[in-house]
């Protein structure tokens, strides 16, 4: 049995199926790439791996470890070894980064980190993704850059230690300099932990510093072909059209991935009020 | 009943326990802090006079499981008074506040953060005499089941004030269907050469933040707490003062559900 194993899946997102019977294994030590065009179900996979709320098992399963996933809460999954890296961060005015960072590791201990130790962990895990050192003391994501939210889901996955990463467009944003940085971060993990990962990215440059050992493309809710890392190279200089043509398989971009964010809202700038939530 | 007078002519930081009836002077010029604690069930009448460019931190907490307060605060020529009340009581709070800006150049920045699980109404009036004064008022409040908020904030210029300046901020989480919160701000102007303004936010707590912090390994609850604290920490260290700091913040953790 795989440590990650996923059979049929089926993934629903305001009634709309989006995933259609996804089967995957993912192995400690193994770095899966996930292609596929925009729109074919490769944020939701790693969406509904997490347990994130908006997205609806209607079928199939997901076990961790033998544990059933989709029996456990969100925080259940991360307390278990599971990380998601977002592709959209959210941004927590009022929270520190060291505070969440603390109240998160501590989550998982039985009795918490000495805060001199943990202090000594942050700064080490800030400057090894060359972050600017007053990151700790800032407000979770708060007026941060593309490029400065994405290193720090990284720091902050290198403070959680998981045991099964899983990356969403963690490489957008991202300079090619911090690129490197982000890459070289991510690859000394996996090895030093045999961290198991998996990736989705749309660039053959960050494969390139990853080296996934597998490969997929996502098509329509369905893994349509695996392979190992010669699959990126093929689809980065052919695309997805021979694809098409050898399985038989319509190849779509469907627009609209992002999700829909919601604002916190600021009342008109007179009076307020409101009964009830 | 007798009134408790004090006289405060020298600095540091002065801990007076709330009584019913009483009085607070600072001395002109004179710089210091006041913590102000509150344990009992109390009808409370407060004057504070803050003299001629003296200076004053004043934190007020309360613990009463019933505080009516009426208090009544001078600012004499270039005084300056920052006033921060921390209303975490489990009890209920009614709350009548007015500060007179009586002298040229005095400003006052009054900032509350209240915790509200029964009912708490507030009532702070800012009132400009004078020319060339502030009033800043910044409130913050998360509002649990059954919680019955009110904040009539209000900012007057009289005619004659001119130069002066009244700001006003309200931010309010509610965290139950269950509650009720209602902010007023009033802006009431008399003179032109001023400047004024006024923003209010009542919100529940943001899905996508919370799910966030949950895929951080942080159960609700935590997550819920964590994102309350932010809005209520900055109280915890109005005076500069360490040990209480990490005392308060140590009660506003508990009382989130944190520690």
């Amino acid at each position: 049995m795989a440590q990650l194993e996923i059979r049929n899946l089926h993934v629903e997102v305001e009634g709309k199926e989006i995933l259609k019977g996804l089967n995957l294994d993912v192995d400690p030590n193994e770095v899966h790439a996930l292609m596929g065009p925009n729109g074919n179900g490769k944020s939701t996979l790693l969406a509904a791996i997490m347990g994130n709320p908006k997205f609806t098992v209607t079928q199939g399963s997901i076990t961790f470890e033998g544990k059933n996933v989709l029996e456990m809460s969100v925080d259940e999954r991360s307390r278990a070894g599971l990380f998601l890296g977002m592709q959209y961060p959210q941004e927590v005015a009022g929270v520190t980064n060291s505070d969440f960072m603390r109240a998160a590791i501590n989550a998982r201990l039985d009795k918490p980190m000495p805060l001199f130790k943990f202090i000594k962990e942050m700064e080490s895990t800030i400057k090894e993704l060359q972050m600017k050192p007053d990151l700790a003391h800032r407000f979770l994501n708060e007026g941060f850059s593309g490029g400065e939210k994405k290193r720090n889901e990284i720091v902050q996955m290198k403070l959680l230690k998981p045991t099964l990463a899983m990356l969403d467009e963690i490489d957008s944003g991202l300079d090619v300099d911090a690129l490197k940085i982000v890459a070289e971060a991510i690859v000394n993990m996996q090895k030093e932990r045999s961290m198991g990962l998996i990736v989705v990215s749309h660039y053959e440059r960050f494969y390139q510093l990853i080296q996934p050992t597998h490969a997929h493309v996502l098509v329509d809710g369905k893994i349509v072909v695996s392979g190992d890392a010669s699959l990126v190279k093929r689809i980065d200089s052919e695309g997805y059209d021979w694809i098409e043509k050898e399985y038989g398989v319509k190849v779509e971009e469907i627009s609209d991935e992002k999700p829909k964010t919601a604002v916190f809202s600021l009342g008109s700038c007179a009076a307020s009020t409101k009964k009830g939530a | 009943m007798e009134c408790q007078k004090y006289v405060l002519d020298d600095g540091g930081i002065h801990e007076i326990i709330c009584s019913d009836k009483m009085q607070i002077t600072v001395s002109a010029e004179n710089h210091c802090s006041v913590y102000l604690i509150c344990k009992e069930k109390m009808d409370c009448t407060m004057t504070l006079v803050v003299e001629k460019d003296a200076h004053l931190n004043l934190l007020s907490w309360n613990e009463s499981e019933a505080l009516n307060m009426n208090c009544e605060i001078i600012l004499k020529s270039n005084a300056f008074l920052k006033a921060s009340y921390g209303e975490m009581s489990e009890g209920s709070v009614s709350m009548k506040n007015t500060i007179h800006l009586m002298g040229e150049g005095s400003q006052a920045d009054i900032r509350t953060a209240s915790i509200v699980q029964h009912q708490k109404h507030f009532e702070i009036s800012c009132i400009h005499h004078a020319s060339h004064t502030i009033g800043l008022m910044e409130n913050y409040a998360v509002i649990y089941e059954d919680g019955d908020y009110k904040m009539n904030d209000t900012g007057k210029i009289e005619k004659g004030a001119y130069g002066s300046e009244s700001h006003q901020t309200s931010r309010v989480l509610t965290l139950s269907e269950k509650q009720k919160s209602e902010v007023i701000p009033l802006l009431l102007i008399d003179e032109n050469d001023v400047q004024a303004s006024h923003a209010t936010s009542i919100g529940q707590i943001d899905e996508n933040q919370l799910y966030y912090l949950q895929t951080r390994g942080l159960s609700k609850k935590a997550a819920l707490g964590l994102i309350t604290v932010g809005y209520l920490m900055p109280i915890a260290s109005a005076l500069d003062d360490e040990k209480l700091s990490s005392e308060l913040s140590q009660k506003i953790e508990k009382k989130v559900g944190l520690a």
